[in-house]
């Protein structure tokens, strides 16, 4: 019997998912979240956003709005802050709803947008006043229990609700509070809502700047080496990457379980890792950051790589790293999705 | 700080991960703890409108895939909440809402019941109820009178506008505005129910609870086995469009003596022709071989002798009261040769036509026979009506059961028939009118035999209990009423007020044993009536269980209450506590009360406290015949701490009956002064158009002794004494009335009076009467009789002594000593023209009741009738101090009256005063 206390690769039973002649192994493979692009990590910057959330909470502020640039893991972070916030607030029901751009926006289609999210069945009949007691009631029933006295409310691509829409979330939110409730709004959205917010503010509606856009916090990708070692060792710990479920087999042993076994952790390729990125952005002018979506893709062809040659494919001679974050996309990206000198400040 | 040890408890707590889920089910806002014990369908979709904010429309796609109907048709809905089927047939795609909503309708609880007790015409609410977001779907049950949760009324209308409710179905009336009238919009209850309101508390589903004695007697009945194959053309009600929804309160009468529901009798609605029911083992099913066939052959000429037997006691009845009703019996009644349809071509006794429609159902050629002897005509019993009821069988004790039914039957619809033509001037002087028509088409179905066999009003069902499978219970149930007193009455009146039958001998109770603790429920059967589960005992021991003993009212202890009493037994014995220094008057009262709250809770199983009018009027009927012997007779001087001891010892007078009244009357007004809940009340109410005061408690006519001529028709006799005053045959004959009836003489007494036996004071004028005892020997002459006696020109001798002083008597015998009258038949037949002559008056004015009772009138008639005609007016307290009559006071406490004084003016004033409205003379003429 194996000491539970041993470390993993040290001890003697091996799962057969790492055993290389494992059926299923390959199975498991196509279904993997590193694979399917699913993998939620906490990054450093999620452990900073969750951190202002979870204080907003407690203070019951009415809301708070996180911007970031594109594909650097806005909507991975919802999840993730979705998942791990009811260990501190169990009372606290939540709802993470996407805000959706349209032709011409309405009462009625904001609020079927908001009940659709909700899941709830009946979302595109009946007036606007009617879809708006549905979302209501919804809220109110589902805030309704012992110790409840708060509902969060994500909202992902807040950049696409104009002042009309602010100003029916805001009717609700008082509508919540007649009842007693307090409505705290998460916004995630893209440097544009600062654009809004601009225009908020030049039309003095303090009533939406100061209930949802009073502190714009920073939602930032990889910016240092140890913000790569940060989330690699997440790669590494089976209490955070674990997969398949209950098997104790992080993402990062699951790829290379001899080396593992052997001791080596991705959390030791972080230097050749960043200095790819630096490498591949030394080209470029201006300071940049790494958002999740290309520091993801190339963990993904780093470790794919070294699958590949664990199943007999030739090792390549070349940076394995170089390789990985170039055919992560990142250096496209540049200049695309984050202007050359775009920064903003961590809230 | 609060926020920074908050914030401290906030930290992630590996392990524990809850995520917060909406109340969503298949994407619908529904929260499982707004729903209520008991609830029913129609709260559960209003919820789920108001919650989800659906139209009706919506609400049915959604739940059950069906579309909205646009028509109401007649009978059920086709989106019934009743018997809901149509939720989950083929067409149907139910969800889960869909499926709970289904769970709770009433078919659930009773598929076997639900049609026959309950409708969905109306949405039925209790005010309270409906205020708190529910509604039970028991409310719909139509016998059910009150919610038992809160004793309010169950509505179905609207308090506000009036409107009627809408049908109890999802249709886009019911559930465009829940909870609100769809008319004018307002709150069905003092509130709106809202999703935002919190769960429903433990405490508010206990009190919902209750409703869940119907639902347990609900399922209780279902493990009864009852079949009712005729149900459905059971006639409940004299016009069809009443018919169904009294068959259905009718239906749950009879199954709550089937099985005892646990709610106030407060809670249900009686029939409006209540209905009683007649229980008897059925014989068991005979296969069709050849002893079996003869045993059917012998089982019908049983039932032919039978109804032989039922038939002349029915014929012997009607003779002694009815003798005349049959004479000219073919001027009256008529069988049309085509339809058979028997029917009235001129005014008839309603009983006579109630025998013969009756005897025109059962007998096939039956004659219009108004001999009175032995009947001639043949027994030849139709086939329908002697093998009754067809389709299954049942034993000649039912069979007769059914018989008896359906004279009563027959009674209510000649009783139907009389009154309808008596609103109509003249109904049979055209033959052919157009009343005349529209009334043979009304009646066409009862009045003959061609249509139905038999009664429509009687129906019977077959009960198998779950204890004795091999035994079958049939239970013959029709109108109610009371043969031998229906029969006696000799004002051609049927009365059909609630009362057991008791035909004896043919009919057998049928004992209802309340539910066990373990609900099991059995029939037992008897020719007496089964011994109760309460043992009869003196009040000190008097052991009454909670249901009984009249602790359950809901108005007890409110602010009213000033007695503290916790049930019926405590407050009488406060109330007698009140006569504890007068140990003769605490002993009456306490033997009254005790015989009061003996019967009411055993043979009507209910706290006196809840005995209504017609309850007390019953126990009335009672006191003078208390049976069965066994059960409330004991030797007299049985010590009342003797286990066998009895609240009777035998029947009452009526003179003792009516001072138990009095008592009855003197403790439920006592009660009611203090507070304390009783369902009757004593009151006097003046009837305008007769002028006669009643008390609910008075002694009415239907339990006083025929031969005392009622009040009303003494009207009549009144009028006819007013006709030919200078005729002095007349005025002697007047004089014989008045002295009867206003001095209570005996007809002997009568031919004795002379001048001489008259005595004139300064004020008053005095008769004496030699056969008396000298304690009630001088009587007072009212103002009619010394008007009358003045008109003949006679005059009283002048007293010069006390005319109390019997020793000194002989004195004023001087004057005259020849009698006013020669013989006692002179009296009788100045007397007898006196009644005729009212008789005819009463016949001008249409009065042919009073007519034909002033026809029976004798002297015996008139024997305590001043008396008792002053008891109804509630000055009988002068009475024996004028006249010296007792007639109304029990023989036991006679010897307790005060002995006669002579009156002085004022006290004469006074008594005239008093007796004003019963001496038929102005008050200004009698001084």
């Amino acid at each position: 019997m194996s000491d539970p206390k041993e470390p993993f690769s040290l001890r003697s039973d091996i799962n057969p998912i790492l055993m290389t002649e494992c059926a299923d192994r390959d199975r498991i493979f196509q279904t993997h979240p590193v694979v399917t692009d699913k993998a939620k990590i906490p990054t450093p910057a999620i452990k900073e956003v969750t951190d202002t959330i979870r204080r907003a909470i407690v203070h019951r502020d009415p809301g708070v709005a996180f911007v970031g640039h594109s594909r650097f893991g806005k909507t991975f972070a919802i999840d993730v802050i979705k998942e791990t916030l009811p260990q501190s607030f169990p009372e606290i029901p939540i709802y993470s709803v996407a805000a959706k751009e349209h032709d011409r926006p309405t009462e009625r289609s904001l609020y079927t947008d908001l009940l659709m999210d909700c899941q709830h069945g009946v979302s595109d009949s009946g007036t606007a006043l009617a879809r708006r007691i549905r979302l209501l009631n919804l809220w109110l029933a589902t805030v309704r229990r012992p110790g409840g006295d708060r509902l969060i409310l994500f909202v992902d691509e807040a950049q696409n609700w104009g002042v009309e829409d602010f100003t029916r979330l805001r009717d609700l939110s008082n509508d919540m509070a007649l009842n007693g409730y307090r409505l705290i709004t998460i916004l995630f959205a893209h440097f544009n809502l600062l654009s809004t917010r601009a225009s908020l503010l030049s039309e003095q509606r303090t009533d939406l700047i100061g209930r949802f856009l009073l502190h714009p916090g920073y939602f930032r990708g990889a910016s240092t080496i140890s913000d790569t070692i940060e989330i690699m060792k997440s790669y590494d710990d089976p209490e955070i990457s674990e997969f398949p479920k209950g098997s104790h087999i992080s993402y990062s042993e699951f790829f290379l379980p001899q080396k593992y076994r052997g001791g080596w952790r991705l959390e030791q390729e972080a230097g050749a890792c960043w200095a790819a990125f630096e490498a591949e952005a030394g080209n470029q002018k201006g300071h940049y950051q790494v958002g999740m979506q290309w520091m993801s893709s190339a963990i993904r062809n780093f470790l794919y790589l070294n699958w590949q040659q664990e199943h007999g494919e030739p090792a390549d001679s070349g940076n394995l790293w170089m390789q990985s974050v170039s055919a992560s996309g990142f250096a496209d990206s540049l200049s695309v999705t984050q202007p050359p000198s775009g920064s903003g400040t961590a809230g | 700080m609060v926020r920074e040890s908050e914030e401290q408890i906030a930290k992630p707590r590996l392990g524990h991960r809850t995520v917060a889920e909406a109340p969503l089910v298949e994407g619908l806002l529904w929260n499982s703890e707004w729903l209520a014990p008991s609830e029913g369908p129609l709260t559960i979709l209003w919820k789920i409108a108001l919650a989800n904010c659906l139209t009706p429309r919506e609400l049915c796609r959604l739940l059950f895939g069906r579309n909205l109907l646009a028509n109401d048709s007649n009978g059920s809905h086709g989106r019934t909440l009743l018997n809901p089927v149509w939720m989950m047939d083929e067409k149907a795609i139910p969800t889960s809402l869909g499926i709970l909503v289904r769970q709770h309708a009433l078919d659930m609880t009773s598929p076997q019941w639900v049609s026959a007790l309950a409708s969905d015409d109306h949405i039925r609410y209790c005010k309270a109820c409906i205020s708190g977001g529910y509604q039970s779907a028991f409310c719909q049950i139509d016998g059910l009178l009150t919610c038992p949760v809160h004793d309010l009324p169950l509505l179905q209308n609207c308090t506000l506008c009036g409107a009627p409710t809408p049908r109890y179905a999802l249709n886009s009336l019911a559930m465009s505005s829940p909870y609100c009238c769809h008319s004018c919009g307002a709150p069905l209850g003092s509130n709106i129910w809202s999703p935002v309101e919190q769960g429903l508390s433990p405490e508010y589903n206990a009190v919902h609870s209750r409703y869940g004695e119907i639902e347990r007697w609900l399922l209780a009945l279902a493990d009864l086995n009852v079949s009712w194959r005729h149900l459905a053309s059971w006639q409940c009600a004299s016009d069809a469009q009443n018919d169904s929804l009294e068959r259905r309160i009718s239906v749950f009468s009879v199954l709550r003596q089937l099985v005892v529901l646990q709610l106030a009798d407060a809670s249900f609605r009686s029939p409006r022709l209540p209905v009683s029911i007649n229980a008897h083992y059925a014989t068991p099913t005979s296969s069709k071989v050849g002893p079996e066939i003869q045993e059917s052959t012998n089982e019908l000429n049983a039932r032919r002798t039978a109804y032989k037997a039922i038939r002349r006691h029915i014929r012997r009845l009607l003779k002694k009261r009815h003798r005349r009703c049959f004479q000219g019996l073919s001027n009256v009644l008529q069988i049309e040769w085509g339809t058979q349809m028997l029917h009235p071509i001129a005014p008839v006794c309603p009983l006579i036509f109630a025998y013969f429609l009756w005897r025109h159902h059962f007998e096939e050629d039956m004659a219009l026979d108004s001999h009175l002897g032995a009947t001639r005509s043949s027994t030849g019993l139709r086939k329908e009506s002697l093998e009754w009821p067809l389709d299954w069988e049942v034993g000649l004790s039912a069979w007769c059961g059914f018989a008896v039914e359906s004279f009563f039957a027959f009674a209510q619809v000649a009783k139907e028939w009389t009154d309808r033509v008596e609103q109509c001037p003249k109904p049979y002087a055209k033959e052919n009118s157009s009343f005349l028509r529209q009334m043979l088409t009304e009646f066409s179905v009862p009045m003959t035999p061609r249509s139905l066999a038999w009664a429509s009003r009687v129906t019977a069902l077959k009960v198998q209990t779950a204890r004795q499978k091999e035994k079958e219970v049939a239970i013959v149930v029709g109108p109610s009423g009371s043969l031998h007193k229906m029969l006696a009455q000799p004002n051609c009146a049927v009365d059909l007020h609630p009362e057991t039958i008791c035909f004896r001998g043919l009919a057998i109770n049928v004992r209802l044993i309340a539910p066990t603790p373990d609900q099991e429920l059995e029939f037992t059967m008897s020719d007496d009536a089964a011994e109760p589960q309460v043992r009869i005992a003196p009040l000190e021991r008097l052991e009454l269980p909670p249901h009984l003993d009249g602790h359950r009212l809901s108005n007890h202890g409110s602010y009213l209450e000033v007695l503290n009493a916790k049930n019926d037994v405590e407050a009488v014995k406060l109330w007698l506590e009140n006569y504890a220094d007068r140990p003769a008057t605490y002993g009456d009262y306490r033997i009254v009360i005790e015989r009061l709250i003996n019967w009411a809770v055993i043979e009507r199983g209910k706290p006196m406290s809840e005995l209504d009018e017609t309850a007390l009027v019953a126990f009335d009927t009672f006191l003078a015949n208390p049976l069965p012997t066994a059960r409330w007779l004991c030797p007299r001087g049985t010590p009342r701490s003797d286990p066998n001891w009895k609240p009777f010892s035998g029947p009452m007078s009526q003179g003792s009956r009516i001072h138990s009244e009095d008592i009855i009357r003197l403790l439920f007004k006592w009660l009611n002064s203090m507070g304390y809940h009783t369902t009757y009340r004593v009151s006097h109410v003046i009837n305008e158009s007769s002028m006669v005061v009643t008390s609910s408690l008075k002694v009415s006519v239907d339990r006083t002794p025929t031969e005392i001529i009622r009040i009303d028709d003494w009207r009549y006799v009144v009028l006819a004494l007013a006709e030919g005053e200078c005729d002095p045959h007349h005025l002697y004959a007047r004089l014989a009335v008045e002295l009867m009836y206003y001095g209570n003489l005996k007809v002997s007494e009568v031919t004795r009076v002379s001048t001489s036996t008259l005595v004139s004071t300064p004020y008053a004028t005095l008769l004496r009467v030699a056969s008396r005892s000298s304690r009630d020997s001088t009587i007072y002459m009212l103002p009619p009789i010394v008007v009358s006696l003045s008109r003949l020109g006679i005059v009283a001798t002048e007293a010069t002594e006390n005319p109390f002083d019997d020793s000194r008597r002989s004195d004023s015998v001087e004057y005259s000593e020849r009698p006013l009258y020669r013989s006692s038949s002179e009296v009788r037949n100045l007397t007898k023209e006196i009644f005729q002559r009212a008789s005819k008056l009463a016949q001008t004015e249409g009065d042919l009741a009073a007519s034909a009772r002033l026809t029976s009138c004798t002297c015996q008639s008139l024997r305590y009738a001043f008396e008792l005609h002053a008891h109804d007016f509630d000055h009988d307290k002068w009475i024996w101090r004028l006249i010296g009559s007792t007639g109304l006071v029990p023989s036991t406490l006679r010897g307790y009256l005060h002995p006669r004084k002579e009156l002085t003016e004022q006290e004469w004033q006074c008594a005239l005063h008093d007796l004003a409205p019963c001496l038929n003379t102005p008050l200004s003429q009698l001084h």
